[in-house]
C-alpha cells in the first residue's frame, strides 16, 4: 500500500509504500477512488516531480528520485514502464534515490513536513545529493512514461471535451508505439520524409495542444481529468525540439 | 466565421447542421482568431465530433451523414495528389488526419462503429485508413482482407 508523502515548492508530492490510511484519506479527499495498480496513478506524481523547482548547481540537496533499472530504454513495453513507474514511488526498487523529500507516513508523522532535508528513513530510500545526470535521468522516466499510452483511458475522462480531443489523439490497443498523433509527429521530425499515409500531424497536434490548454485554462476539470489533460499535453509538446523519443522504432538518444 | 481554407466554408454551407453545431462554435472560439480564420483541421475535428455525438447516435444513417461521407470521400479523390502546401493539400491533410483517423479511432475506443463510413469510402480513403493501421498496428473492421492483413504483419 501507499503512503503519500508531501512536498512544498522545494520539494515532491508522491507515495511511499507503506500504509494505505494516508492514502485513502488522501482519495477521499480529492473524491477519487483509491488504485495502486493503475499508472494514472503515477503519473501525475511523477509529472510533478520533473515540473517541481530543482536547483541548478551540482551538489545541492534537492528533489529527485530515479531509478537506474526505469531509465534504460523500454521500447514496445507500456505495462513494465508502468509496472517499473508504479515502484518509482513505492520507493524501494534498487537505486532508487530519494533527497529533501518530507515524508507523512505512520512512522514519520509530524516530521519536518515540505522542508529541504528531511528524509525517508525506511526501505532503501536514502538521502542523495543529486545532480544534473539525476535530472536528466528523471526528465527521460518522465518522458517514457507519458510516451506509453497505457495510462490513458478516455473512458475514465469525464469532461467530455477533453475526452473528444484523447480520443483523437490515440488508438487504443496500439501495437506499435502509443499509436498517438504525438507519435506520428515524433517520426515525421525524426525520420525525413516518413509521413504516416504521406501526411504531416504538426497542424493536428498544434490544434490539440491549443484545444487542451483551453480546456485547462477555463474548464473545472476533476483532479483525475486535469492529470490527464497536462500529460496528453506534454506528450504533444514533447515532439518540439530535441525532446525524447522512445516509442517508436528508434533507439532512444539521450 | 472566417476560415483559412475556401473548402471549408464550402463545407460548412452544405451542411447547415453542423454550421450551427456547438462543437463548431467551440472550435472557432479556439481557433477563429487565427491569422486567416479558424484552419480546416479544427473544422473536421468539430465535423468528427458532430458525426460521433449526434448523427451516429442514431441507428440508421440519415441523409446526412451519408452526404458528409461522400463528400469527404469526394473531396480526398480529388486531393489526395495535392501538395500540402495548397489549399486542397490542407484541406486533404484536414481529411485525413482530423477525420478520418479520427474515426477510426473513435471506433477502437468504442465511440463510434467505422462500419457507418465504410460503404462510401473509395480508393483513396481507403488507402490513409489503412496507413494509419499500418501505423498503429490496429486493424480496422472491414477495411482489410485476411490475406491483405497477414502480408503487412509479416513485413
Amino acid at each position: 500500500m501507499f503512503a503519500p508523502i508531501r512536498a512544498t515548492k522545494d520539494s515532491v508530492t508522491g507515495y511511499f509504500e507503506k500504509d494505505n490510511v494516508a492514502y485513502l484519506k488522501h482519495c477521499e479527499r480529492l473524491g477519487i477512488q483509491p488504485d495502486y495498480t493503475k499508472p494514472l496513478f503515477a503519473a501525475p506524481m511523477l509529472d510533478k516531480i520533473v515540473m517541481s523547482p530543482i536547483p541548478d548547481t551540482l551538489g545541492e540537496t534537492v528533489a529527485v528520485t530515479a531509478l537506474t533499472a526505469a531509465t534504460k530504454p523500454v521500447l514496445f513495453a507500456g505495462k513494465q514502464v508502468f509496472k517499473t513507474g508504479a515502484k518509482l514511488f513505492a520507493g524501494e526498487a534498487a537505486g532508487a534515490k530519494v533527497a529533501g523529500v518530507a515524508v507523512e507516513s505512520g512512522m514519520h508523522k509530524g516530521g519536518n513536513l515540505g522542508k529541504v532535508g528531511a528524509g525517508y528513513g525506511g526501505g532503501s530510500s536514502v538521502i542523495k545529493q543529486a545532480n544534473s545526470q539525476d535530472r536528466l535521468q528523471l526528465e527521460k522516466l518522465s518522458t517514457q512514461l507519458r510516451q506509453q499510452a497505457n495510462w490513458v483511458n478516455p473512458s475514465e475522462i469525464s469532461n467530455p471535451k477533453l475526452k473528444n480531443i484523447v480520443d483523437d489523439l490515440y488508438r487504443p490497443n496500439a501495437k506499435i508505439g502509443s499509436g498517438s498523433t504525438a507519435d506520428a509527429v515524433r517520426i515525421e521530425l525524426k525520420i525525413d520524409n516518413l509521413k504516416v499515409g504521406g501526411k504531416s500531424h504538426k497542424i493536428k497536434a498544434e490544434n490539440s495542444i491549443r484545444s487542451i490548454t483551453d480546456i485547462l485554462e477555463n474548464d473545472l476539470l476533476s483532479a483525475h481529468d486535469r492529470m490527464i489533460a497536462e500529460n496528453v499535453r506534454l506528450d504533444l509538446l514533447d515532439y518540439l525540439g530535441e525532446k525524447l523519443w522512445y516509442s517508436q522504432t528508434n533507439t532512444p538518444k539521450f | 466565421m472566417v476560415f483559412a481554407n475556401k473548402y471549408t466554408k464550402i463545407l460548412i454551407d452544405s451542411f447547415s447542421g453542423f454550421g450551427k453545431c456547438s462543437y463548431l462554435l467551440d472550435a472557432y472560439g479556439i481557433h477563429g482568431a487565427d491569422e486567416g480564420g479558424i484552419n480546416s483541421h479544427a473544422v473536421f475535428s468539430a465535423l468528427t465530433d458532430y458525426v460521433t455525438e449526434v448523427l451516429a447516435k442514431n441507428v440508421e444513417l440519415s441523409d446526412e451523414e451519408i452526404k458528409i461521407y461522400k463528400f469527404v470521400d469526394n473531396c480526398r479523390t480529388s486531393y489526395a495528389n495535392s501538395s500540402e502546401d495548397t489549399l486542397e493539400g490542407d484541406f486533404d491533410n484536414a481529411i485525413c488526419t482530423c477525420f478520418l483517423e479520427n474515426l477510426i479511432n473513435r471506433d477502437s475506443s468504442g465511440n463510434y462503429d467505422f462500419n457507418r463510413i465504410l460503404p462510401y469510402l473509395n480508393e483513396k480513403s481507403k488507402e490513409y485508413c489503412k496507413a494509419w493501421d499500418k501505423f498503429t498496428g490496429v486493424r480496422s473492421p472491414g477495411l482489410w482482407a485476411d490475406q491483405e492483413w497477414d502480408e503487412v504483419n509479416q513485413t
